[in-house]
């Protein structure tokens, strides 16, 4: 009988990362720090004596995920002595030519779902069936609706629906309708595909990216580990879940008000004191400075000047505007060429260009004692 | 505009600290620290406030915090100036939080901010708003500050600065090439792609670098995922012969003897299984011909004879209908017969007619006697003729005596017959009409008797009843007919039927006697039985060709999969040697392959960084390019004069002061040149003497002032410190001469200025600090 098990998947092993600050070694790390959450599951598994794992999909980042990497997950399955594994695969890591499953031999307490109709796997010895559908290409804009209703549920059993798609959604990923997932009966619905983990008040659940994996992805992270009782009175199965966070490093957006009478140290002080050293040092730093800034002050070197008070830290002053009032300055100069130099401005086609353009200017135009 | 009282109540290091002015110049002494900088700055202060220009935020100047007096308590003063005839009192608090500035009319005492324009952002009223005059054109102008010592090229720039914001404040002109020479080295500091030493330049170039790495990197992990690949291959390969040696190894004795004895007792099973089988169908070979096809034959068969006998059944009892039906109608008939009396209808009518014939001519019953007997007569000769020829044929099977005696008995009756008929009629003719003419009254009596009537109309009227009777026979008689027919034609019908129903009754037992079973229940369980039979030989044969394996595996040694343990004893060592060799050639390659480049996935996030990075540098540059093009747009549209009366007119100040420089020129670039008397060549600012650039910078001051047509006063703070006393001597008669036009103040440390300008019989007013 299945008491307990644990509902993971969006691992992405193997994804490249994207950071604005300079250096290989953040997209290397992190990928080490996918692979540190991995062990740690399969820890977990061994030292609780978790008899079932489930893989919601998007395991492997892409079919060009390096063939070693692949065996050191099929050896890590193997390595487990109680725990059955069950996958399915996702929009990242489908059944197609090159497929990244097809690069080792999996153990035999591995069960992967082949085909992207519902089928199912009976595990005897936990009274438990898996019902699961994988992806076998890159799109799916419909939910393969009469394989799922062709589906039939034992009673006795303990029943798991496993998919990785959209709820409610309305594009490629396949759009998952909750409440014909429900109305199945199903004891528990394992999905997987949005990375922010989320237990419906139903019996369905996203497991989430065991570790985030961008800015968008805050709050807790980690697998699900649920619990089964059996409610011998009414005859059914309870189960509770609950998120086992994964330690890691989290991303961290913060915001900066800037004033016009502050100072570059001020800013960077500012900037600093966002959060203790220990976090500085540990977490993804994103600076998003707002408010105005006094024109005489270039942000163009400040990542440099706070890179040692971060492990990692990018700016973005894209929100910042520098305190100068330009209207003013048109009105006052409306009949001389600084009046008509600042208007022509304003006409770029280009918002972002025109920023520029109007940033530099003043800076300019404040270096050649215009604005003082 | 003249100043006419300041009033420091707390301001740097003055407090209440009240200084009076009069109009022309004025000559502030003080020692050094003496605070005539902080004077100077504090008539900035009480006009303008210590707020940087144009932001749309309050924000303090850097002067806010340098004349912040230490207490910090409070920071203000007034200041009472002269202007159209109207004396204006400022009072101005400079403390952050409670900055303010108050406006009075300083004879009326009337509060006269409003009149004034408003700044929304600093929330203060300007009082030289109206003027025209901001921070920087008053700076610029009018008020002269200390300049720095150490810097000699520091004055050229204000030089520049200063001549800028005249143009600027006259709305003339803007310093395009300035402006154009800082966005062109704020590019430099972006970079241009091909500009290897700008940011932007590495970046490309590296990026340049990774493209290639990346290549490379991508085309090595694919030829190491193919590698991998063909690995994988071997492994399985190896994998493979390893578990068939493996298998090889387990066939040792012990696994063949325990094989073996599997075998036997597998082929025993078998062998006991095949008895049974055997036993049980040992009579079952005539079963194998029952088929369910025949039995569906035979099913059809028996329902034709069900369904014929049903069509004679029906037959019959339509038949046993209509002989009841003829019963019913001859007990009819025979009760009606009753009425006769035990006569015929034949001798009531001949009774009848009798009776009628007595009643009619005798003649008609003469004719009629005679045609009786020649009826009689004629039959006797036919008989006679008949029997004869009868008796000859020898038609009927008699006796050869009796033949002959019936043969005369024929011939004599024919020759009777033909004599009598010649005479009889002739002889008793007339005899035979007497006689009957008697009997007739006895014979109509003895009718009356013979029917029960006394009377001829009692006879009448039973005659009338008899053939009313008679009638009704005839009609019985026809439907009983009828009947008859019916019945004849179902009669035929019903034979018809049972030769049908006895055909196939025949056939349908010939066929079941094919099968030696007498009925067709017993047939389907013949077919049962052959299907049983079937199945068990299909397990008989299966069975047997089982056993001819297992004989095979024990008696050739062979194993189950079909090969003989010898050949698969033989072991590939030479191939798993050899997939080996290839492997390890393979993981060698790979490890070459993938040490000469970085890994593709790390190469791509090093290029997306470098890209990102590459394209803000892009849109840097655009940003400087759209505003360079506008410059130079804007910059041809407008009218660049070079301002040469200004030149003249500076020119003529350096002239009076230094009695030798007389041409300035200030170019394109802002930059200020002076004509050399010796040779008439322009010589740089910075070419000439410490001393000269001052008085260069004073000559273009005070042009500059003497040019501003708003009567603001003109103030300076040591501006001659570098003088020789000739030139100083000269500066001062122009100022005094400008005195005379409009309010100057002057700070000086020195006693000097008040000794020239007594020397040169000036007027002036001397306030000590």
């Amino acid at each position: 009988m299945l008491t307990t098990f644990i509902h993971t998947g969006d691992f992405h092993l193997g994804r490249p990362f994207t950071f604005k600050q300079q250096g290989n070694y953040y997209g290397k790390n992190r990928r080490k720090e996918l692979w540190t959450a991995f062990e740690f599951t399969i820890e977990f598994a061994n030292a609780k004596r978790i008899p079932l794992i489930l893989i919601a999909g998007d395991l492997f980042d892409s079919a060009n995920v390096l063939t070693m990497d692949v065996k050191r997950v099929a050896e890590a399955f193997g390595s487990l002595k109680q725990t059955q594994v069950v996958i399915i695969t996702g929009n990242h890591d489908y059944h197609g030519d090159n497929s990244p499953y097809e690069k080792a031999i999996w153990p035999k307490n591995v069960y992967i779902f082949k085909e992207d109709v519902f089928r199912s796997v009976y595990i005897e010895s936990l009274n438990t069936e898996i019902f699961g559908m994988s992806w076998v290409k890159n799109q799916y804009r419909e939910f393969p609706e009469r394989s799922f209703n062709a589906l039939k549920l034992e009673d006795t059993r303990y029943n798991i629906l496993l998919a990785h798609g959209e709820v409610g959604g309305q594009g490629t990923y396949l759009p998952l309708d909750l409440r014909l997932l429900e109305s199945k009966g199903f004891d528990t619905i394992a999905l997987g595909h949005i990375h922010k983990p989320g237990i419906s008040p139903g019996k369905a659940a996203y497991c989430g990216s065991p570790v985030p994996l961008n800015f968008g992805e805050t709050g807790e992270h980690g697998f699900l580990v649920s619990r089964i009782k059996v409610d011998t009175e009414n005859q059914q199965f309870i189960t509770t879940s609950g998120i086992n966070p994964i330690p890691s490093r989290s991303y961290q957006t913060r915001e900066i008000v800037v004033g016009p009478e502050q100072s570059y140290n001020e800013i960077i002080d500012m900037v600093v004191n966002c959060d203790s050293y220990e976090k500085r040092q540990q977490d993804f730093y994103r600076i998003q400075f707002t408010g105005f800034i006094d024109p005489e002050i270039q942000l163009d070197w400040i990542d440099e000047d706070l890179e040692e008070a971060f492990y990692y830290v990018e700016t973005d002053t894209s929100r910042l505007e520098p305190d100068i009032d330009i209207e003013q300055l048109l009105e006052e100069n409306k009949d001389n060429p600084v009046g008509q130099f600042l208007e022509a401005l304003k006409n770029i086609q280009d918002p972002e260009v025109r920023k520029k353009a109007m940033i530099y200017s003043i800076e300019a135009m404040v270096g050649e004692g215009l604005l003082r | 505009m003249k100043i006419k009282k300041i009033t420091m109540n707390a301001f740097g290091k003055f407090q209440n600290k009240t200084i009076n002015l009069e109009p022309g110049l004025n000559l502030i002494q003080g020692n050094n620290e003496a605070g005539k900088t902080t004077t100077q700055a504090f008539i900035q202060g009480m006009y303008f406030g210590f707020y940087k220009p144009y932001r749309k935020k309050k924000t303090y100047g850097m002067e806010y915090e340098k004349y912040m007096p230490w207490e910090q308590l409070d920071y203000s003063g007034s200041l009472i100036y002269e202007v159209d005839g109207r004396e204006i009192r400022l009072e101005r608090n400079f403390l952050r939080g409670k900055d303010s500035l108050m406006i009075y009319d300083n004879t009326t005492g009337e509060d006269i901010t409003q009149e004034f324009k408003y700044d929304g952002v600093i929330r203060q009223h300007l009082p030289l708003g109206d003027l025209g005059i901001t921070q920087g054109i008053y700076n610029n102008t009018v008020n002269i500050r200390q300049l720095p010592f150490e810097l000699e090229s520091g004055s050229q720039e204000e030089i520049r600065q200063c001549y800028l914001e005249r143009k600027n404040a006259d709305g003339n002109d803007m310093n395009f090439n300035g402006i154009i020479r800082r966005l062109e080295e704020k590019k430099k500091t972006i970079g241009r792609s091909g500009q290897s030493k700008s940011k932007v330049g590495a970046a490309v170039r590296k990026r340049d670098e990774l493209l290639v790495a990346l290549r490379d990197g991508e085309e090595a992990y694919a030829k190491v995922a193919r590698n991998q690949k063909t690995i994988a291959a071997y492994q399985k390969r190896m994998k493979q012969i390893e578990s068939e040696n493996e298998f090889l190894v387990k066939e040792s004795v012990v696994n063949r003897k325990r094989e073996l004895l599997q075998t036997y007792e597998k082929i025993t099973q078998l062998e006991k299984e095949n008895n049974q089988i055997k036993e049980a169908v040992k009579d079952w070979d005539d079963y194998s011909r029952f088929n369910f096809k025949t039995l569906e034959g035979l099913k059809a068969i028996e329902n034709q004879i069900d369904r014929l006998s049903d069509q004679m059944n029906y037959i019959e009892k339509e038949m046993d209908d209509l002989v009841h039906q003829i019963k019913n109608i001859r007990r009819k008939e025979e009760s009606k017969r009753g009425c006769f009396n035990g006569n015929t209808w034949e001798t009531i009518a001949k009774d009848y007619e009798n009776f009628l014939e007595f009643k009619r001519v005798p003649e008609a019953m003469k004719e009629k006697s005679s045609f009786g007997i020649s009826i009689v007569l004629i039959s006797l000769i036919i008989f006679g003729i008949g029997l004869a020829g009868t008796m000859m044929n020898g038609t009927l099977p008699l006796d050869e005596t009796v033949e002959s005696i019936l043969l005369t008995l024929g011939i004599a009756m024919t020759l009777v017959g033909v004599v009598s008929a010649i005479y009889v009629p002739a002889t008793n003719n007339k005899k035979r009409r007497s006689q009957e003419l008697e009997t007739i009254n006895d014979e109509q009596h003895s009718i009356f008797v013979k029917y029960g009537v006394a009377t001829a109309e009692e006879y009448e009227t039973y005659y009338k009843k008899a053939f009313r009777i008679q009638k009704e026979l005839e009609q019985m008689k026809n439907e009983g007919e009828l009947l008859l027919i019916q019945q004849s034609r179902h009669q035929a019908g019903f034979e018809v039927l049972f030769e049908q129903h006895r055909g196939i009754t025949r056939e349908f037992a010939n066929r079941l006697a094919e099968y030696k079973v007498k009925s067709i229940e017993v047939y389907v369980e013949g077919c049962k039985k052959g299907q049983q039979f079937d199945e068990l030989m299909v397990r008989l044969n299966t069975n047997q060709r089982l056993l001819e394996g297992l004989y095979e595996t024990v008696n050739a040694g062979k194993i189950v999969g079909g090969n003989t343990l010898w050949e698969q004893a033989t072991p590939k060592a030479e191939e798993i040697l050899n997939l080996g060799k290839e492997i390890a050639r393979l993981e060698g390659e790979n490890s070459t392959l993938m040490e000469g480049v970085s890994l593709p996935i790390e190469t791509s996030e090093a290029l997306k960084t470098l890209t990102a990075q590459i394209d803000t540098c892009n849109l840097e540059i655009k940003g400087c390019d759209a505003a360079l093009e506008i410059l130079e747009r804007t910059q041809k549209e407008s009218h660049h004069e070079s301002a040469p009366e200004l030149n003249l007119k500076i020119g003529a100040i350096l002239g009076e002061v230094t009695h030798h420089y007389q041409g300035v020129k200030i170019d394109d670039r802002m930059k200020v040149k002076v004509v050399d008397p010796d040779g008439g060549n322009f010589r740089e600012a910075e070419q000439l003497s410490a001393g000269t650039m001052d008085q260069v910078h004073f000559a273009f001051r005070y042009g500059i002032s003497d040019a501003l047509d708003r009567d603001i006063p003109f103030i300076l703070d040591e501006p001659f410190a570098r003088y020789d006393a000739e030139r100083k001597t000269q500066a001062l008669k122009l100022l005094a001469e400008l005195s005379r036009r409009r309010q100057v103040i002057l700070f000086t440390c020195g006693m000097d200025e008040e000794k020239t300008l007594k020397s040169l019989g000036q007027d002036f007013h001397t306030i000590e600090l």
